[in-house]
């Protein structure tokens, strides 16, 4: 009973905007308080929860999102991706699916790529006469394989939350990635067949050599990060150092970030970092709390009551996820569903790195989707477009993603055989 | 294009939004206190990127391995937390969800703003609490690696949520729809 006074005290407080580390955080402590537990253990917890090594690469991350956002690197691998394949009939599709993928190494939030590459993308694709809707459209569902490409800051705090092995995640992340990456460039492929008269680009090898010449060193940043980590060299921390140092030598190289830039880039970062990180300290106790009321055993018992099918449980947390995704944005939703969800995965024999990629895949989903999904507000407003246009841009690309989701749920071997086969 | 690719995600990703007018001593001091935060946080996590990058050249050497660097970069980012929850307080730039905000008149979304904000900083206050019970009961212990005074570890989130209970305050005052 005080499980579920707790539940409804937490949504009405989200409801009425307080904000979400806060609104986690009061009816933590009121429970603490209310069960006689010693006054500072509750901001102990919330401590821990972020005097985390392996979290230390949430804000270098970050910081090498927004370095890559500012060095104008998404510039560099749109010129490479359009002269290398230009003459393709609705070229300017594949290029955004392509641009997407390349940055998604580099950045993981699908908000700062919308940000990012809308500006670059959408008007490039408007000039060369691509409906605004189809060129939002593509925009926005591709920038979703940011998040779940590596490095992912969603798979970091999944692990975290999840007590999950990081490097495990990013590799298990990969081969998604690239399916989602196919299944939009095949929407284009579908969409281009009946549009005739799209502009075309000439090829050139020149034009190839040169532009494959500026794109090289960015695409440098991935072979450190994914290479250090998977190969050991590195812990997923570490990593996030090293790029971070090399992505900024390399915007400074370029002119295209000044070190009087510095400031403001180092500010926007931890800004960021702090809001995920008060929401993770806040999770952190309501976990313990979770676990200390036994929820997710609870939890477990009535959906055992209700079906032993494990395609049953995924189903169910499928449409639960969808629909958490669309009202609530994905770092919230992870912090709060996976404590409950992972323990009940893992009883149906569900492998916890293939859960992860479900929840992340699921939840970023709802990026794409109204109420509140980012994706559609922060392209409207790079594009100037209205919410809904953008929303109706997205919608058809709501399909293959979805088919991708079912693909990873239902198929546990897409997520598992990389990971496996690094033996990890 | 580049350049423009920046002043975009200025403009709706990174935070800074323009400087909001603050007259009189009391904003002089709030104003300040944004600064000083800003900086901290910025600065802690300048620290984060050395101390990260000090232990990956120790891996690399044979050197006996300074264990504190890890320590310190984690408490560095424990108070880049609590530094910065006033400031995104301020400026309303903590992680909300915008719910019913559309479907809500101007005044009643005045009234839910000022009790959201109300209740926040009695949330706040609670934790500003906690933090001082913590500090009070952990003045001789020390951290394992580097060993700093723990009191002085929790300080900072003691100090954050008394700062980010002030700026709710402000806020529910002061809040005009953006």
């Amino acid at each position: 009973m005080t499980m579920v006074l707790m539940g409804i005290a937490i949504a009405v407080l989200l409801v009425i905007r307080v904000p979400v580390a806060f609104a986690i955080l009061g009816p933590c402590l009121w429970y603490m308080w209310a069960n006689d537990q010693s006054i500072g253990f509750s901001l102990r917890q919330v401590t821990n929860g972020i005097d985390s090594w392996p979290l230390l690469a949430v804000p270098l991350f970050i910081l090498v999102g927004v370095v890559a956002n500012r060095a104008g690197i998404a510039d560099r691998l749109f010129d490479f991706a359009l002269a290398a394949i230009g003459r393709v009939r609705g070229s300017l599709g594949y290029v955004n699916v392509g641009v997407s993928l390349g940055f998604s190494w580099m950045s993981g939030s699908a908000l700062a790529d919308a940000a990012g590459l809308g500006s670059v993308e959408v008007p490039a694709m408007k000039r060369k006469g691509y409906p605004e809707r189809f060129s939002i459209g593509i925009t926005g569902a591709s920038t979703v394989i940011g998040p779940i490409m590596p490095p992912s800051i969603p798979a970091i705090v999944y692990a975290a939350v999840g007590s999950v092995s990081i490097a495990a995640l990013f590799a298990a992340a990969v081969v998604p990635a690239f399916l989602m990456a196919a299944a939009l460039a095949v929407s284009v492929f579908i969409w281009a067949r009946k549009q005739r008269d799209l502009e075309r680009v000439e090829f050139g090898w020149r034009q190839l050599a040169r532009t494959a010449g500026r794109a090289t060193l960015p695409m440098v940043t991935p072979v450190i990060i994914l290479g250090g980590i998977l190969g050991g060299y590195f812990t997923p921390t570490e990593a996030a150092g090293v790029g971070a140092v090399y992505i900024l030598v390399l915007g400074l190289g370029y002119r295209s970030i000044k070190v009087r830039d510095l400031p403001g880039i180092f500010r926007d970062t931890a800004l960021t970092t702090a809001s995920i990180m008060l929401i993770l300290g806040a999770s952190s106790l309501l976990g313990w709390i979770l676990a200390r009321e036994q929820v997710p055993r609870l939890v477990a018992e009535q959906v055992l009551e209700f079906t032993d099918s494990k395609v049953m449980f995924l189903i169910m947390v499928l449409l639960l996820l969808l629909l958490v995704g669309a009202v609530i944005e994905p770092t919230s939703a992870l912090v709060i569903s996976v404590p409950i969800l992972l323990p009940v995965a893992v009883q149906f024999g569900v492998d916890p790195v293939h859960f992860g990629i479900i929840v992340i895949l699921n939840l970023m989903l709802g990026l794409l989707t109204p109420p509140i999904g980012g994706v559609l507000y922060v392209l409207s407003s790079v594009t100037g477009a209205t919410v809904t246009d953008v929303f109706r841009g997205v919608a058809p690309f709501l399909i293959p993603l979805l088919a991708v989701l079912l693909l990873v749920t239902f198929l546990p071997g897409i997520v598992t055989w990389f990971p496996g086969l690094l033996g990890l | 294009m580049s350049e423009g690719v920046a002043a975009v995600a200025d403009k709706v990703l990174v935070h800074s939004p323009p400087e909001t007018e603050r007259r009189g001593p009391f904003g002089r001091i709030m104003r300040g206190i944004e600064i000083t935060e800003a900086v901290l946080g910025s600065l802690l996590l300048a620290v984060i990127l050395v101390l990260v990058l000090i232990q990956v050249v120790l891996r690399f050497t044979p050197t006996a391995g300074w264990v504190w660097t890890g320590e310190l970069a984690k408490f560095a980012m424990v108070w880049l937390a609590f530094i910065l929850s006033g400031y995104l307080m301020g400026r309303d730039e903590h992680v909300t969800l915008d719910l019913i905000d559309h479907f809500l008149p101007e005044r009643a979304l005045r009234v839910m703003i000022s009790v959201a904000q109300v209740i926040t900083a009695l949330i706040c206050i609670a934790a500003f609490y906690e933090g001082y019970h913590l500090v009070s009961n952990q003045v001789n212990i020390r951290s394992p690696a580097a060993e700093i005074p723990m009191a002085i570890i929790y300080t900072v989130p003691m100090i954050g949520m008394g700062l980010t209970a002030v700026r709710c305050v402000v806020n529910a005052v002061t809040w005009r729809k953006p």
